[in-house]
């Protein structure tokens, strides 16, 4: 199997799914295709592929990000907290504060995790709740205040046609998938996710890596977090809580392995789209927002089933066995 | 008689190295030679120092004495990175490929080549990957997975790519394990082309009769010494053996017994999912029936489906007279079915358990009393095979990664002997393994045959077929070419009946 | 009979002494804690106070049996929170503050739990999809199933009985869901060393393949050590609404993660086969304590968080080098 091939495999299916569920959403509900729902979505899923963009960069160097919630949720009350709003000061801290916060906080969890070697999983876990509990030091209820210009700059149009989320996330998974295809940090996230020790013999820096892998993350999350606090023109401590299990569902539908060295960002876009259009269907047919989170399990077993093929064995396959005729007559002779 | 020091200065001179670990004195003053132009085999047992002496070659022991001197000059390393500086390559039998990326990527794993934007440039590497291949005779695409190519292709792309750092000295340690006769001459015309362009090969193998084929010298190594350096034309296969153990050929092997008629004590018969044919064995009592033939050629499906790994169809078993099912190894083992897998590592020992705990697994069930483990019983039994075995371990709750891989065989073995089967499947029971460790286990082979096991073997060591079984069934393509018994079982009709297309059970063979 | 000795003793024997050491070592932590708490404010050792920590750290021990066992399979369970949730939820719904209902509540809560316990074990042994995954999942079905039968407005109440169990004590002052918990502890403990389910938890962690081929039923090992989990996840809930006599949407929320905390300081390895209950609940107490000390502290909520974190940083420092210079 070439390489494209795999790849292929791996983001087609998702994006049939997501095609699949948007047409079905289409019939269900004709207003489904309108302009303003469109663009509604487009920014509903924007700050879910930032996320996801994060979490999918280090999974594959075989880590996880438990932190990407608090640092969302820090980087959002930061921006939200910050003086002269409504004059172009703040809108230049608006800019840089939250990112530069956002990479610090990633770069120190990517020390902790090179440098100590302790696994990523509990030391994320720490740091998240850390940043969570300053997050609601900061800013104990949501509140605080975004400037106006960046609130629609954010989620406005560019050209009064061409909405700024679908540019911005479109932007995103374009920078991120020529960085991990052509880039030496890109391919050698790919090699330190697929056995460090090797990887380690042909001059790649693991711990270089991965210090980098995490200070992505922080500076996605801070961007995602921005991004909330322009769309929700205030800040919640809490609203990144979410964004911790969604953004590794949606890199595990996107075909990145939770073992590493394998997966990529292009069908992110897909696997984002996939949970929002669920949640817009259940609100368009005014079902109890209850069941979008059994929605949400569901799909996500379904999707997960579909593809995951961790030894070759997966739904599809145990469909073919028990569907499919026997494939063997009985020859007993010769040819 | 020993081999003169060659005229001019040797392209890589290892000079009195002494290298210990914790406990061992693992290479012990040896001196060792190889010129450019030459292939030197070393040989010995596991533990005899071989893997050793090239690590320290390598760069990735650091001597505790001794030197290396590269074309006179000596050198001191560091790291392995070093020994690639100075033109030193290894090929182990782990390979150090990526399953998940591409081959032209593996080869220039780290060193990709940039466009002037600072950009990898993936058709620079694709050629560069294909003109190295291409220099050794190799065809693959080069944007091809790793993960979808079989052992002997990924071995080539692991040759190239410690070819293209352009070495002068190339080790290959054990690297004809997993491939098939065909495979293991191409890697030697490889070895030859190499040979002939200037480079020093060092080539280690456990299998004598390769060793002799390709080598220009053989180097012998025991305990850590350097017993005998000649060359090859010097030396024969009977030679090698009491070298590396001090006992000929004959005694290796246990001998066999008389040629008798007995009962079937165990009948199999297929249809093989990988060629579609059908395949039927059977075993007497008292004997030890060998499964040989190239390499890859359904033998592995063929005695994996015994203990219920296989996907084939119209299974038909029968133990003793009675007929039994096998679609899993739980119900292959309430048959009284055991296997011993080719790979201990992934798929027979729990390296970070006990060895207590790796003995008693296959019969936990048999101790178990209203859910509770019947623990003296437990130790007893292992201590039983631990003794029996001769299991060098310094008590039942030492981790089993800490053991050697002749130990770590032996766990494995005895596990299933306390088990006690009634049909004991054995997948290359010697890969890995010392010759000291090998003959126990020849022994225990034939004993259990003895006792009445139904012993089907598989192995690609043509000496293990010859000395070992007493009917020896040759596959092909997936189906049977041959049976062969007792006086007939020579190395010659072994690889016809290798290369061979008849089909022993077709309808219209005679 | 005797064994051979021979120099690879050394290895068997360090290794036996670490394991014997991470035990001492977090017991020792406790003690030092405890100390530690009654310098900062005394009457932290007082019996009530002792009591109060260890009826806390009891919920967390008990939904950490489940834990446990799950990691022990080199599996993880992510639905243990949202399961806590619904079995606080459903115990007040089900008993309605009626005696006559607790025994029945309790059975149907705890296989609820186990139900879904069953659904995550099913989803990673049939479909192949990861422990993580798959449970958190699970876990967003169960917070919808919880929310939905609820209609996200949690009626009923506890048992008298119930929450007697939960908030009462013995023998002057000894939490009887302490007691639970350390019955209930010594028998895991046991259970994992001595049976042969506990055994085969152990080599299906240790190397699934050569587990399945030394004839271990893995699949069904797998899915029953989800069904536990689930089941003790759902009966912490119901214990904790004895705790807290009307049930609330959220509360087991924070236990997911500290859930897996507790086992990993106690000891267990998330790759699987290493370990045991008796680190889990050294675990569970330090981690209580740690929360305790800083309450008394009079930090603010987000100042304990942010304090926890950093400690358990600081642990985890300490606890893994010592690992990784021993090995």
């Amino acid at each position: 199997m070439t390489e494209r091939q795999r790849n292929l495999g791996m983001y087609l299916p998702v994006y049939a799914i997501f095609f699949l569920i948007y047409v079905i959403a289409c019939f269900i509900e004709p207003s489904f295709f309108t302009w303003n729902n469109n663009v509604n979505l487009f920014t509903r899923i924007t700050p879910l592929i930032l996320a996801g963009i994060a979490q999918t960069l280090v999974i594959l160097t075989g880590g996880i990000d438990l932190s990407i919630g608090g640092i969302i949720g820090l980087t959002n009350v930061i921006a939200a907290s910050l003086p002269w709003v409504d004059s172009a000061p703040n809108i230049i801290l608006w800019l840089l504060v939250p990112p530069i916060v956002g990479l610090a906080l990633g770069l120190g969890n990517g020390l902790i995790i090179a440098k100590g070697g302790f696994p990523p999983l509990i030391v994320t876990l720490a740091t998240g709740a850390i940043w969570k509990g300053v997050s609601l030091f900061i800013l104990p209820e949501p509140g605080g205040a975004v400037s106006l210009g960046v609130a629609r700059g954010v989620t406005g149009s560019i050209f009064r046609l061409i909405p700024a989320p679908l540019i911005i996330f479109l932007a995103f998974v374009l920078v991120f998938r020529l960085i991990l295809r052509r880039t030496y940090l890109g391919r050698s996230i790919y090699a330190v996710g697929g056995n460090e020790e090797i990887a380690y013999e042909s001059g790649i820096s693991g711990q270089r890596v991965k210090i980098w892998v995490y200070g992505f993350s922080g500076l996605l999350g801070a961007f995602a977090g921005m991004f909330l606090s322009a769309w929700m023109y205030s800040g919640d401590p809490l609203v990144g809580e979410p964004y911790i299990l969604n953004s590794i569902a949606v890199s595990v539908i996107a075909g990145t392995s939770l073992a590493g060295g394998r997966g990529g960002v292009v069908g992110i876009i897909g696997g984002a789209y996939i949970f929002h259009l669920l949640n817009n269907i259940l609100n368009l047919l005014a079902i109890s927002t209850f069941y979008q989170y059994v929605a949400k399990g569901l799909v996500l077993i379904i999707a997960l089933a579909i593809t995951s093929s961790r030894s070759g064995v997966n739904l599809g396959e145990v469909l073919k066995r028990y569907f499919l005729p026997k494939r063997y007559a009985a020859t007993g002779g010769g040819r | 008689m020993e081999e003169a020091v060659v005229a001019d200065i040797p392209l890589l001179q290892a000079k009195d190295i002494v290298k210990s670990f914790p406990g061992t004195l693992a290479v012990d003053e040896v001196d060792f030679i190889c010129n450019g132009g030459e292939i030197h085999g070393l040989v010995g047992e596991n533990g005899a120092g071989k893997s050793t002496l090239i690590k320290v070659i390598a760069g990735v022991h650091l001597p505790d004495r001794g030197t290396l001197l590269f074309r006179g000059e000596q050198k001191t390393f560091r790291s392995y990175a070093d020994a690639r500086k100075a033109g030193v390559g290894v090929v182990y039998q782990e390979l150090s490929l990526m399953p998940e990326l591409t081959v032209a990527e593996n080869i220039s794993m780290g060193t990709w080549p940039k466009t002037k934007r600072g950009l990898i440039d993936w058709d620079d590497t694709d050629s560069r990957c294909e003109r190295i291949l291409g220099e050794i005779g190799v065809k693959i695409q080069p944007n091809v997975l790793i993960s979808s190519l079989p052992m002997a292709q990924r071995q080539m792309v692991e040759i190239a790519k410690v070819l293209s750092e352009d070495p002068d000295v190339v080790i290959f340690d054990e690297p004809t394990a997993p491939l098939s006769k065909d495979e293991v001459e191409l890697l030697f015309s490889i070895l030859r082309d190499l040979k002939n362009g200037g480079k020093a090969i060092i080539f280690i193998s456990h299998r004598l009769d390769e060793v002799l084929e390709i080598s220009d010298r053989i180097t012998v190594m025991k305990d850590g010494k350097r017993v005998v350096t000649e060359r090859v034309s010097d030396f024969n296969e009977d030679k090698l053996i009491s070298s590396m153990v001090g006992r000929s050929f004959s005694e290796i092997f246990p001998p066999k017994p008389p040629l008798k008629p007995a009962e079937v004590i165990f009948s199999y018969s297929a249809v093989l999912k990988s060629s579609d044919r059908k395949v039927a064995l059977s075993v007497q009592r008292g004997e030890v029936l060998g499964v040989g033939g190239l390499l890859g050629q359904g033998q592995m499906e063929l005695l994996q489906s015994i203990f219920g790994l296989g996907e084939c169809e119209e299974l038909e078993l029968e133990v003793q007279g009675r007929k039994i099912s096998s679609r899993n190894p739980v119900q292959a083992m309430k048959a009284g079915i055991g296997l011993i897998p080719e790979n201990r590592g992934e798929e027979g020992v729990f390296l970070i358990l006990s060895a207590l705990e790796n003995l008693a697994a296959p019969t936990l069930n048999r101790r178990e009393r209203f859910g509770w483990i019947r623990k003296r019983e437990e130790r007893q039994e292992v201590s039983e095979i631990v003794d029996r075995l001769a299991i060098k371990i310094s008590s039942l709750n030492q981790p089993a990664q800490s053991l050697s891989g002749g130990n770590m065989q032996k766990l494995v073995l005895g596990k299933w002997l306390i088990f006690e089967p009634r049909v004991m499947v054995m997948l290359e029971p010697t890969k890995g393994v010392d010759v000291s460790t090998k003959q126990q286990i020849y022994r225990l082979i034939r004993d259990l045959a003895d006792r009445g096991v139904a012993v089907i073997l598989n192995t690609s060591d043509m000496l293990e077929l010859i000395g070992l079984c007493d009917r020896v069934l040759v596959m092909n393509h997936g189906f049977l070419t041959a049976e062969i018994q007792r006086e007939e079982i020579t190395e010659e009709n072994i690889m016809k009946a290798s290369v061979s297309d008849v089909d022993l059970l077709a309808e219209d063979a005679i | 009979m005797s064994v051979r000795r021979s120099n690879t003793g050394i290895l068997d024997r360090v290794s036996a002494v670490v394991g014997n050491k991470i035990i001492l070592l977090l017991f020792a932590l406790i003690v030092g804690l405890f100390v530690l708490g009654e310098i900062v404010s005394s009457g932290f050792l007082a019996f009530d106070h002792v009591g109060a920590v260890l009826r806390t750290a009891s919920f967390l021990g008990i939904v950490a049996i489940g834990q446990t066992i799950v990691i022990l399979t080199a599996g993880i369970d992510l639905s243990v929170g949202p399961l806590i949730t619904m079995g606080n939820v459903f115990t007040c719904m089900f008993m309605n503050g009626l005696n006559e209902n607790t025994l029945w509540s309790l059975l149907a809560i705890v296989a609820l739990g186990a139900l879904f316990g069953t659904l995550s074990g099913l989803g990673v042994t049939l479909l192949n999809i990861s422990p993580l995954v798959m449970t958190l999942a699970i876990g967003s079905l169960v917070t919808g199933v919880t929310l939905i039968f609820s209609h996200g407005a949690p009626k009923g109440l506890a048992s008298p009985i119930l929450r007697y169990l939960a908030v009462g004590s013995v023998l002057g002052g000894i939490p009887i869901v302490v007691i639970i918990w350390i019955v209930l502890g010594i028998f895991i403990i046991i259970f994992l060393r001595f049976s042969t389910f506990g055994r085969k938890l152990y080599y299906v962690g240790a190397n699934e393949r050569a587990a399945f081929m030394s004839g271990v039923r893995v699949k069904r090992v797998k899915t029953i050590a989800y069904s536990i989990s689930g089941a003790t996840a759902c009966l912490t809930g119901a214990l904790m609404a004895g705790y807290t006599h009307t049930a609330f949407l959220g509360i087991g929320n924070e236990y997911t993660l500290w859930s897996i905390t507790a086992v990993v300081i106690g000891g267990t390895a998330l790759t699987g086969g290493k370990g045991g209950y008796l680190g889990t609940m050294a675990g569970a107490v330090i981690l209580v304590l740690l929360e305790s000390i800083l309450t008394v502290m009079k930090m603010p909520e987000a100042g304990r968080r942010i304090a926890t974190g950093v400690i358990i940083l600081i642990m985890i420092s300490i606890y893994f080098s010592r690992r990784m210079q021993r090995s």
